[in-house]
């Protein structure tokens, strides 16, 4: 017995220090990513790209589903960024109210004779409109049977969309005036093939934001968004950007990515059926790179150059989380060829193995240790003095961890106004390991229980609030 | 954990990990509060510099017109501060990109007598550990037009730092013209595509208008940006050398440099190289070549290939997208392309004809 547990600690202590050791490695690294990202910055002239006529074009794509609220202000945002060539294809996915009459009234559209190419598969496109003004001559409207999901939504824009390369958000995001160029000197910049690219996300829920643009950013007000921010900017500035500095990005978010369309199509655009449909899309294109012996990089930036809803009802949060845990299980499921396998050079020797054991086999690995530890606290094998000091060694990392991240974020540029909002946050850093983290875990391990059962998941719809004024006065 | 057989060295390795968590966490605080001060600071200068400055330049430059010798000690400015040397230079930048013209460059006068430049010639004899300073500095020489010693030049231009040996040529490029065409297109090397993009704006921003021929610096060796520059120059000087853009084509072994050719081609509209053009259609297999090919005669436009691009487009196994592009480059070789397309009009099937409308349909083309 005492064998067993014995092996049992030895696991569980090889475990958590690889974890940590992850966890140095980032510090280090996204602090140089984020140094190179900024001196660059700092010398760079933002407007050539926006001054330059031989710009690469970019078809900026945007799936809605009952958006009626919001759709007007959104689209218009979307048509006012700095850029010299771009289009926006907005995919109305089969809305049940009224987004596409919306659109239609506003933007004076008319459907207009169409041919597409099927190159990525989609459900059928019903019908394109195009503005008579030609004030919105760059705007595309695609109608369309709804495909269940945002990836069919998004094929379909890929179809219809005519750059070379594709900027995939969705339509609630609000995007800073300079997202495309910001997005398109980091896939100039670089001396291999760049085949995405990401930037930070934040969460806008208590933003001041006005006709679809960015006013003010401000700290959201409800607890759980609160919570999220904080997550959204450790796991980009610390996760993503870490990563970013050896070329080993895993995902490059849903919400605001720009992807190399020649290789998104050859690797067949997006999967209908994933539930992590963005993660899965990087991992096909990653698999097809290296498949053809082709050299690429995934990069990421760390300015925040879009802001989105987050969910800010449990329930809500809880479903997205548990979509998301599937979606990993179904990636580490349907590519497991790639689990370190030299072939796939990066990605089959350290980002899948990584996103394998310990994105996926944390909340695991996490359960698992807190019932064994319960069990030994029971039959009084434990030494409650040293288990008490790591409990507090791993509360204060973690605290350490988010607190670097605040640190980076501010490194980057102040978002924050005002004061009270970095003080805020860095108190919510002090809370999240008792109420947010648990609830994350309970998700995951929701989503992977109900994925090995194969249950039907369901998407749901969440509830716009409709960002056009969150000003909260004072 | 256990209770008993425990290292007596664990207890002091965690007693140390939880110190040094703690200590970072509050290094990091500081950190924060450190990053905050500093912008309140900057923000703080700018409020008070910004509107002395912006004062004086419309006392002087805008209405004033004086171009030399300004009134600086008027300036009520605390000159020997880093922080202010800094939020004046910013905001200087930011009057003569945002004024330009003569009025621009009289700024730029006005930001030399401010002592920029030997700041500028300093930092440069002076490198300091990071590039951020030096390109800084030359790009402030730039806009001050301001010459530098041949040696440091030389230096500068051999730095293994590719954004150091960038801002070098364009420091060169617009400041001495078309007398450091040679001297730059020589050394450039290591660049990406971003820089490629910079480089040309900066030899567009001078207003050259000279018959300078870049299509010699082209070559199969150099990387995709390199050519890319060199191309987008002959396109903008509308210099037109077919020899070396078949050459590129036929010996390349970049598929991004033999598109890009192609491309060239068509945009420079080399009529003598239609025929061959045509034949490198049927001999390319990749849809990317094709399209391009297709997108080339279309501006060629001498309505010798319109036969080859009605049969591409009525041909059943041609993809939408070739089929698009062919139509597309038929109307594009309007009038010499009416009967042709007259003819296939009573013809066509009704997903054609549908295609057809697409591409011809006014509001569909924009880009």
């Amino acid at each position: 017995m005492k064998q067993f547990v014995l092996s049992i600690d030895i696991f569980f202590g090889i475990y958590c220090m690889l974890l940590f050791l992850v966890y140095l490695m980032l510090f280090r690294m996204s602090l140089l990513s984020i140094r190179q990202n900024l001196q660059k910055k700092a010398y760079r002239r933002p407007q050539t790209l926006v001054e330059s006529e031989i710009s690469p074009g970019i078809s900026i794509i945007a799936p809605a589903y009952n958006e009626s609220i919001t759709i007007v202000n959104n689209v218009r945002s979307l048509m006012t960024l700095f850029y010299p060539r771009y289009e926006v294809v907005i995919v109305n996915d089969g809305s049940k109210d009224d987004t596409l009459q919306k659109l239609i009234d506003e933007f004076d559209l008319i459907p207009i004779d169409f041919a597409v190419d099927y190159l990525v598969p989609c459900k059928e496109i019903k019908s394109i409109y195009k503005s008579k003004d030609i004030s919105h001559k760059r705007l595309t409207v695609v109608d369309k049977v709804n495909g269940g999901s945002k990836a069919d939504a998004v094929n379909a824009g890929i179809n219809v969309s005519a750059f070379p390369y594709i900027l995939n958000t969705d339509v609630d995001c609000v995007l800073a005036n300079d997202t495309l160029t910001r997005l398109m000197e980091a896939v100039l910049d670089a001396q291999n093939r760049v085949i995405a690219v990401g930037a930070t996300l934040r969460m806008s829920n208590s933003s001041y934001i006005d006709s679809g643009t960015l006013v003010e950013a401000a700290l959201p007000e409800p607890l759980l968004a609160r919570f999220q921010e904080m997550e959204y900017i450790r796991s980009y500035l610390l996760g993503k950007m870490g990563w970013n500095y050896l070329n080993c990005i895993p995902n490059v978010s849903g919400g605001l990515g720009l992807f190399d369309k020649e290789i998104l199509i050859a690797s067949g655009g997006y999967d209908p059926k994933s539930l992590g449909e963005d993660m899965e899309m990087i991992t096909r294109m990653c698999i097809t790179m290296c498949d053809n012996n082709q050299k690429y990089e995934v990069k990421y930036i760390p300015q925040t150059l879009c802001w989105t809803e987050g969910p800010d009802s449990l329930r809500m949060l809880i479903r997205q989380r548990v979509r998301w845990a599937r979606g990993l299980m179904q990636i580490i499921r349907t590519h497991r060829k790639v689990f370190f396998n030299p072939e796939y050079k990066r990605f089959g020797m350290i980002v899948f193995p990584y996103n394998t054991i310990f994105e996926f086999l944390a909340p695991i690995v996490e359960v698992l240790g807190i019932f064994i530890y319960i069990y030994l606290i029971s039959i009084g094998h434990i030494n409650t003095k040293m288990a008490l000091l790591l409990l507090g060694f791993v509360y204060v990392f973690s605290v350490f961890l988010t607190s670097f991240s605040i640190l980076l974020d501010n490194y980057v540029f102040k978002y924050y106004n005002r004061r009270r909002d970095i003080v805020r946050l860095c108190i919510t850093a002090f809370l999240e390991p008792f109420l947010y983290h648990p609830l994350i875990v309970y998700s995951s391990l929701k989503g992977y229980v109900q994925e090995l059962f194969g249950k039907k998941h369901a998407w749901g719809e969440m509830e716009r609030k409709g960002i056009t004024n969150n000003r909260k006065n004072g | 954990m256990l209770n008993n057989g425990m290292d007596p060295i664990l207890p002091s390795l965690v007693y140390l990990s939880l110190f040094l968590s703690a200590f970072f966490w509050l290094m990091c605080l500081l950190g924060i509060a450190f990053f905050y001060y500093q912008d309140y600071r900057y923000k703080r200068y700018y409020a008070k510099i910004y509107p002395v400055l912006r004062d004086f330049v419309y006392e002087n430059v805008l209405i004033g017109n004086v171009t030399h010798h300004f009134p600086i000690d008027k300036l009520d400015i605390e000159w020997h501060k880093p922080i202010v040397r800094k939020v004046v230079r910013r905001v200087l930048h930011e009057f003569i990109f945002n004024i330009g013209g003569e009025k621009g460059k009289n700024m730029c006068n006005l930001f030399n007598e401010m002592g920029f430049d030997r700041e500028a010639q300093y930092e440069l004899r002076h490198p300091a550990k990071h590039s951020t300073a030096t390109i800084r500095s030359l790009s402030d020489l730039t806009l001050m037009q301001v010459h530098i010693k041949d040696t440091i030049v030389e230096d500068l231009l051999i730095d293994p730092k590719t954004d150091v040996r960038v801002a070098t040529y364009k420091y060169l490029l617009q400041v001495y013209g078309e007398a450091a065409f040679d001297r730059v297109f020589k050394m450039i090397h290591g660049i990406s595509e971003l820089d490629s993009i910079d480089i040309y704006q900066s030899i567009i921003a001078t207003d050259y208008v000279g018959e300078y021929a870049f299509h010699q610096w082209l070559g199969t060796h150099k990387t995709f940006a390199v050519n890319k520059l060199f191309m987008n120059l002959m396109v903008h000087f509308q210099q037109l050398n077919e020899e070396t853009l078949w050459w590129l084509i036929d010996t390349s072994t970049d598929e991004r440099t033999q598109l890009k050719a192609i491309n060239t081609l068509g945009k420079l509209l080399a009529y003598r190289s239609e025929a061959r053009l045509r034949t490198l259609y049927d001999e390319c297999e990749k849809e990317k070549f094709k399209i391009e090919i297709l997108k080339a005669i279309g501006r060629l436009g001498q309505g010798h290939s319109l036969h080859f691009l009605a049969d591409i487009f009525e041909q059943d196994q041609s993809s939408i997208l070739l089929k698009k592009n062919a139509f597309r480059s038929l109307l594009s070789q309007r009038p010499y392309s009416h009967p042709i397309l007259k003819d296939m009009e009573k013809r066509l099937s009704p997903e054609d004809l549908k295609l057809t409308r697409y591409v011809s349909h006014p509001i569909t083309h924009y880009i």
